[in-house]
């Protein structure tokens, strides 16, 4: 049986009275991208820094490549890499001195490891100058650079395409992309660019207050989301009746339009169009609506604060 | 440990070559001569030196080699220890300000090894500005034209300094902690400042024997006999202030929760 890369059990972090994490298990396996989405103060941060050993939980363990981590030892930082708290570096040093003292400092013997950081982060031009005037796209790859540095087996990333461009963003999709698909590299990607995690992540996982609310592989997603075939008329209030006598179940859309959830429905549109053209209501559209992983997030997000608000 | 300390010291020393504080603080220090040089100056004609004149009267500075080099061993008790202060604060305190702290946490080398390496390098920075003193100090007061010189006198006046600073050296682990608690180079350099206040205000009252920071001062003759005799408790008690400062400094970084 593979080790998981990362491994949690009940991982709990309380500060006083607040609950930062709660009882958090997760596995995440060699090679996958794992998504870690949540609102602002979801636990998202306080989870990377337990797992990175910088915070000790207050119950529960968390476990890389098997060993469970510990601050202060050694522990298995060679085969990690991490960028957390937006990027940051030493503004009097240049870009090339930085990363030249990430890679003493993670006992990388070979020098050139510091100029294929550079060139993989398209940092070539930047090599002499000091980082403190470096913009905040630039001193985001400069991060990225010293995640990448020592090659990692994992990676731990807390919103890594922060500050950069369009261009940057694909640039780095891509690279993740790349490494856990070609070098086995398992990435744990924290980031609020939904969209983004939801091209890039092989399995996300949602916490909100601490807790995960689920968590879910691009098949899941796909199966939880909910698909709907969105009905409009010029008169739908008939539109509504002719469907209800043919058994549909009709929502509201939001817009002021109907909505079907039934299988039914969804794999045959055609049909409806022609129950709603026989009962004198044709429709004025009709397309199959899928929830997409912001949606699909911000329901998660809202049911649990409904049942919490109901318990 | 061994294996992962050149590295450590080698990125300390890097970081703290290319700061200006650790550049500023040493210059600083290099002046001292400067500064006792002014006072001798106001102590050969004190009576149109306005109050400087009067007060090194009052602390009876002889305006020779011997009253120059005791000034300068007074003045470098305090501003020794408020240099290795500011540079120690920056030293811990930067990491936390630049943000940077946390990328030094989950690395192949332990943190105890990176903290040793800052200490290293501040006793380092101590070393290097205080050889600086002595080697401006004869060109000032040559200048001056004082009476007095011997080469024996010199030898004694670094000799001086160097168990100064070592004194000092000793005395700012605790600073170390608490840029470390603080999270910057603020609250350290707050407690520096508390430190020489506290020296000064125990010294008066007679009690500077007992109290960690007034020890250098007092080692210095700056009080005369009123600020209280030195001893080797004095002594002991600085050496157990750095121990404990050096070990919960070391225990913070090792065991604290990084927020």
């Amino acid at each position: 049986m593979t080790v998981p890369t990362i491994q949690t059990h009940d991982l709990t972090k309380r500060y006083g009275s607040t609950l930062a994490v709660d009882g958090l298990t997760i596995r995440v396996a060699p090679g996958e991208i794992y998504g870690f989405l949540g609102l602002n103060g979801a636990g998202k941060s306080t989870t990377i820094r337990m797992l990175l050993g910088l915070t000790q939980p207050s119950r529960g363990a968390a476990l890389l490549f098997g060993g469970r981590v510990s601050g202060g030892g050694v522990g298995p930082w060679r085969r990690v890499g991490y960028l957390v708290d937006a990027a940051h570096a030493y503004p009097g040093l240049t870009v090339g001195e930085n990363l030249e003292l990430a890679r003493r400092l993670h006992g990388v013997t070979d020098p050139g490891a510091v100029d294929r950081a550079i060139e993989l982060l398209g940092l070539t031009a930047y090599r002499d100058r000091r980082a403190g005037i470096l913009s905040q796209g630039n001193l985001q790859r400069l991060g990225l650079a010293r995640a990448l540095l020592h090659q990692p087996e994992l990676l731990v990333l807390d919103e890594p395409v922060n500050g950069l461009d369009p261009a940057g963003i694909v640039e780095v999709r891509e690279l993740l992309r790349r490494l856990a698909h070609q070098h086995g590299v398992t990435v744990f990607i924290s980031s609020h660019i939904l969209a983004e995690v939801a091209r890039l992540a092989t399995r996300i996982a949602v916490i909100d207050h601490g807790r995960l609310l689920a968590e879910l592989d691009a098949d899941d997603l796909e199966r939880r989301s909910h698909p709907r075939l969105l009905v409009d008329a010029r008169d739908r209030t008939a539109a509504r009746a002719a469907l209800q006598t043919h058994g549909f179940q009709v929502v509201d859309d939001g817009d002021g339009g109907l909505a079907l959830e039934d299988p039914r429905a969804l794999e045959h549109p055609e049909d409806v169009a022609s129950f709603l053209v026989a009962a004198s209501a044709p429709p004025t559209s009709l397309h199959v609506w899928q929830e997409d992983l912001e949606t699909f997030f911000l329901r998660l997000l809202s049911e649990h604060q409904h049942q919490g608000a109901a318990r | 440990m061994t294996t992962h300390l050149p590295a450590a010291l080698w990125a300390e020393a890097l970081k703290l070559r290319r700061s200006r504080v650790p550049w500023v603080t040493a210059a600083v220090l290099a002046l001292t001569p400067l500064l006792a040089g002014l006072f001798v100056l106001a102590a050969r004609d004190p009576q149109t030196s306005g109050l400087v004149g009067g007060k090194t009267q009052m602390v009876g500075v002889t305006a020779d080699w011997a009253g120059y080099f005791t000034l300068l061993t007074q003045i470098d008790a305090v501003g020794g220890l408020l240099a290795l202060g500011v540079v120690t604060a920056w030293v811990f305190g930067r990491e936390f300000s630049d943000r940077m702290a946390v990328d030094l946490l989950a690395l192949p080398t332990p943190r105890a090894v990176i903290v040793t390496a800052k200490f290293l390098l501040i006793v380092a920075w101590s070393a290097v500005a205080t050889a600086l003193v002595p080697l401006v100090a004869p060109a000032v007061g040559g200048a001056l034209g004082l009476p007095g010189w011997s080469t024996g006198l010199l030898w004694e006046t670094v000799g001086h300094l160097a168990v100064l600073s070592g004194l000092n050296t000793l005395l700012v682990t605790p600073v170390a902690l608490a840029a470390s608690i603080g999270r910057g180079y603020l609250p350290a350099i707050g407690l520096v400042l508390i430190a020489i206040a506290l020296a000064q205000a125990m010294a008066a009252i007679g009690a500077g024997a007992w109290f960690p920071w007034s020890v250098p001062a007092l080692a210095s003759g700056i009080a005369g006999a009123a600020g209280g005799a030195i001893s080797a408790t004095s002594y002991l008690l600085v050496g157990l202030t750095a121990l404990a400062g050096a070990v919960l400094t070391m225990a913070w970084w090792r065991l604290a929760d990084q927020r």
